[in-house]
This record gives C-alpha cells, sequence and structure tokens, in this order.
C-alpha cells in the first residue's frame, strides 16, 4: 500500500515536472455531454464515439496536443469551463446571442437547421415550404407569411420539445400563452422520451436538430417519421454550432481556429458530417 | 430586489394555476384506490378472491411508484392491443396513466390498511353480535364497519397524505402538475432554490389543511 503511494506520487512529481518543462503543452479537457447523438454519445462500455470526439481527435493531433474529452450535464458545463475544469466545450453549442455574453465561440464546424419531424400520416407532412430555410432573424412580407403559414399548420397540435435546449427556448417565445387555438407544448426529460410519444402519436410534431432527426429516419422505427416544414435556423436557434471557450483565453482559441480552418478546407468536416449525420453539416453547405 | 419579487409572483402565479391538475389527480386516484382498496378487502374475506387480492397487493405494494407509472405511460400503451384498440383515447392521455398508476398503487397500501383495522376489531363482539341473533349484514354495519372505520382512519390519513405528494411523480410522464411547473420555470430560468420553496409551500398548504380535516373527523368519531 504504502509501496504503491510512493510510485504514485513519484508518477505525479515526474508529471508536473515534465509539465512545467513543456510549459503550454499540458492535458487539454474537453467538456462534453456524451448523450447527444450522433454529436456524442456514450458507449456501453463507458467510451464517447459520435461526430465530436472524432472531430475532437482529429483536431488535437493537428495541434499536436494531448486532449480528454469528459462527460458532464449541460448544466453545470459552463460553470465547469469558468471554473477551469475544463478547457473547452464540444458539445453541439449552438452560437446565440444569449449565450455569447459568456462564451468565447471559436469558428463555427457546423451549421444544421431545426425541422419539425412528425409521423408519415399525419396532416403536418403537408405543412408546405418544405425543406426551404427559414431565417428567424428574418423581416419583411416573406418571412411574415412563412411565420403565418407555419404558426396556421401547428395550431391545435401538440409538439413534443425537449426541455430547456435551443427548441424549447423558440417554441416557448413564440407559441405559449398565445390567445386562440394555440399550440400546446409538451415537455420532455430527454430525447428518447419524446421519440416514443412522437411514435405511439401521443404527440403530433417535434421540433428538433436535423443532425438528429436524419438518423433517426433511417433506423426501422424511424422510418414511419417524416420531415416537414422548413428548415429553421438563427434567432433563438443560434446559427450554427461551435467550440466554445473562456473569453479569457484567446490564445486557444485561435489555434484551434487555424485547425477548424483546415478541415473546413480539406473537406474533414464534410466527412465526418456525412458519416454521422448523413448530410454535409459543414457551415456553408446550407442552401441559403 | 423589485425584479426577484416580480419573478416571485410570475412563479407563484404559474404554480397555482397548475394547482387544478394536482387537485383532480388526489382526489381521483384517492376516491379510485379507496374503493378499490375496499374490494380487495372484500374479496380477501372469500376463497377466490384472497390470493387474487394477495398478489395485487404484493405486486403494486413492492414495486416503486415511479416505475409504475412508466410502466402504464410507455409500457401498457406500446401494447398492440392498447395502442390500437378501444382504450387508446384513455391511454393517450398522460393524466389518465398517471391517475392509474396513483389508484392501482395506493389501493394496495389503503387495503392493508383496511384489513389491519378489520383484524383489529375484537372477535369477541363479533361472537356477542351473532349470539343476538345478527344477520351477516346487520353484522358488518352496525358493529364490524364503525370500530374498523374509527381504527383506519389515522393510517388511512397518513395513506392520503402520502398520496398527495406521490402526485407530483406525475411530472415525470409529462403531466404539468405543481412539481411539473416548478421544473419548467426552473429550466427556464435556472433558479432552482426559490420555484422548489414555492411548489413545496404548495404542497405543505395542501397537506395541512387535510390533515386539518382528518383531525376534525377523528374527534368527531370519537365521540
Amino acid at each position: 500500500m504504502i509501496r504503491a503511494g510512493a510510485v504514485a506520487l513519484a508518477l505525479v512529481l515526474a508529471g508536473c515536472h515534465g509539465d512545467a518543462l513543456r510549459g503550454d503543452v499540458r492535458e487539454l479537457v474537453i467538456g462534453t455531454e456524451g448523450a447527444y447523438p450522433p454529436w456524442n454519445f456514450t458507449r456501453a462500455d463507458g467510451s464517447l464515439g459520435g461526430f465530436e470526439p472524432e472531430y475532437l481527435r482529429d483536431l488535437c493531433a493537428r495541434l499536436h496536443r494531448r486532449c480528454r474529452m469528459v462527460a458532464m450535464d449541460w448544466d453545470g458545463m459552463i460553470g465547469a469551463l469558468q471554473t477551469g475544469k475544463i478547457d473547452l466545450i464540444a458539445d453541439a453549442v449552438q452560437i446565440t446571442p444569449e449565450r455569447a455574453g459568456v462564451l468565447a465561440f471559436g469558428r463555427p464546424y457546423a451549421l444544421t437547421t431545426g425541422v419539425i419531424a412528425t409521423l408519415r400520416g399525419s396532416p403536418l407532412a403537408r405543412l408546405g415550404d418544405d425543406g426551404v430555410t427559414m431565417d428567424l432573424d428574418g423581416k419583411g412580407p416573406a418571412f411574415a407569411a412563412m411565420t403565418d403559414r407555419l404558426r396556421k399548420g401547428l395550431a391545435g397540435k401538440v409538439i413534443g420539445v425537449e426541455l430547456s435546449g435551443a427548441f424549447d427556448t423558440f417554441l416557448t417565445q413564440t407559441f405559449a400563452d398565445r390567445a386562440g387555438p394555440g399550440v400546446s407544448i409538451r415537455y420532455y426529460r430527454t430525447m428518447g422520451e419524446r421519440d416514443l410519444d412522437l411514435l405511439n402519436g401521443r404527440i403530433d410534431a417535434t421540433l428538433e436538430d436535423e443532425s438528429y432527426i436524419r438518423p433517426l429516419l433511417a433506423t426501422r422505427d424511424g422510418a414511419a417519421l417524416v420531415m416537414a416544414g422548413p428548415r429553421m435556423i438563427g434567432g433563438s436557434m443560434g446559427r450554427g454550432e461551435a467550440l466554445a471557450f473562456r473569453p479569457g483565453d484567446p490564445g486557444l482559441r485561435a489555434q484551434f481556429d487555424r485547425v477548424i480552418g483546415d478541415t473546413l478546407a480539406d473537406g474533414t468536416v464534410r466527412r465526418l458530417g456525412l458519416k454521422w449525420f448523413r448530410i454535409d453539416a459543414a457551415p456553408g453547405a446550407v442552401r441559403r | 430586489m423589485s425584479e426577484e419579487l416580480a419573478f416571485l409572483a410570475a412563479t407563484a402565479l404559474a404554480i397555482v394555476r397548475a394547482l387544478p391538475i394536482t387537485l383532480v389527480l388526489s382526489l381521483s386516484s384517492a376516491i379510485g384506490a379507496s374503493m378499490l382498496a375496499a374490494v380487495l378487502v372484500a374479496a380477501q374475506q372469500t376463497r377466490i378472491g384472497r390470493p387474487l387480492a394477495h398478489v395485487w397487493i404484493f405486486v403494486f405494494r413492492g414495486t416503486p411508484l415511479l416505475l409504475q407509472m412508466f410502466m402504464v405511460y410507455y409500457g401498457v400503451a406500446a401494447l398492440g392491443p392498447i395502442r390500437h384498440g378501444v382504450l387508446w383515447p384513455l391511454f393517450r392521455d398522460p393524466l389518465f396513466c398517471a391517475w392509474l398508476a396513483l389508484t392501482c398503487c395506493c389501493s394496495a397500501y389503503i387495503a392493508e390498511v383496511l384489513r389491519a383495522a378489520l383484524a383489529a376489531v375484537p372477535t369477541g363482539q363479533i361472537e356477542a353480535a351473532k349470539a343476538c341473533g345478527m344477520g351477516r349484514g346487520t353484522r358488518v354495519r352496525r358493529v364490524i364497519m364503525p370500530q374498523m372505520l374509527r381504527l383506519a382512519l389515522p393510517a388511512y390519513g397518513n395513506e392520503l397524505v402520502m398520496l398527495i405528494k406521490s402526485t407530483s411523480l406525475a411530472s415525470t410522464i409529462t403531466v404539468v402538475d405543481v412539481t411539473g411547473v416548478a421544473q419548467l420555470v426552473i429550466a427556464h430560468s435556472y433558479r432552482t432554490i426559490e420555484v422548489f420553496c414555492l411548489a413545496a409551500a404548495v404542497y405543505l398548504a395542501l397537506t395541512a389543511g387535510l390533515t386539518a380535516l382528518l383531525r376534525r373527523i377523528e374527534r368527531g368519531l370519537a365521540q
């Protein structure tokens, strides 16, 4: 026991010594949720898989840095970043105005849209504006007409959504507490429970990221679902996904921005997007 | 400070708006569970009913209510005959599923309370009633029931208090009751303590009201 302790102490001291010598090259700790497939998820053996673990491995290799990814709940992730428990966040963090105050976003590595998913036979499947990109920061008569069509199409329906995500924010702000035949929103703690209720018909539709819905449609149960209506972006849904750093850490952000640029240019992001999301999720690939 | 007060007021209003759901769920499952418990105790007095009631109590008292809620809401609802049958409009509704799980679970506990009270009625009195020539119905109505109810009341009240608090589990199957609203407000505001305190105060008020009512009934029965 004492010998094991001595060995451990020696290793720790050696580690400190090594770090002190190499200065900047200590291990980077990356926070992720490990529960947002296909972006990141925890396998049965406890290891992390998905788009981000694979992508960050690539980025760290390009930076010649040792990186370790740790899974934690989204609630505590920004706090862990601020207190230095982790060095950056890779968790499909949407670049939204509210978050820009506390986080320093890197260069976006993905740009995905929100979409409505419903059962194949549902009247919502014929919502209109299919596949048209709808910018929620938009203005003007065309945008107003589109919003109106969406609101009329969803009137009286039950929409399920994961609690406290960006889509929850959008639905709650847009449809809650409105007079007339409004949309009723049902909140779910996990996406799995929401998907079950969507498939068994308890809810009429859900609003979710296209990167989540597409792989779901390819599963045996998910084949009963279709995507409907416009692809939504901007507003409370944000403009793309990026790594999040401490605002006081611009050096690390600049390093990552450089290699992210490389992976966007050489097709790595496109390849990983097609592998995990079945779409090219790279920013700039979206039809505008 | 005023912003904090405004938040508290808005939260309190949202929670009070959800109060009818909690009340309806508590009241309907209290009625359902009590009636079912009476049936169970009656069944226990018969040869065929005894093992059936035994299994019912064994299962619903021995498994967590949360699990029973999930079983009704996600499990039973996925069965073909339910999903595509005439009962689907009922099972589609999360409130019905919560009611069903609460009723089944609490019936097991209340049945045990009633059984214990029945066993506590002195056998000598029942024999005396028989000796007086009372029929079975008269015996139950005039000797057994009045004593049984008085004996059962404190423990029965306990079960009702537990039931009110257990309705908060319905929020896990998308029922927006008092707890459900509290969790929604927390998810949207990132404030925890004040919201949970407000919700707790609502439950405290409900159970305090029930306890006072039960005490009054107990006193009335004692006279």
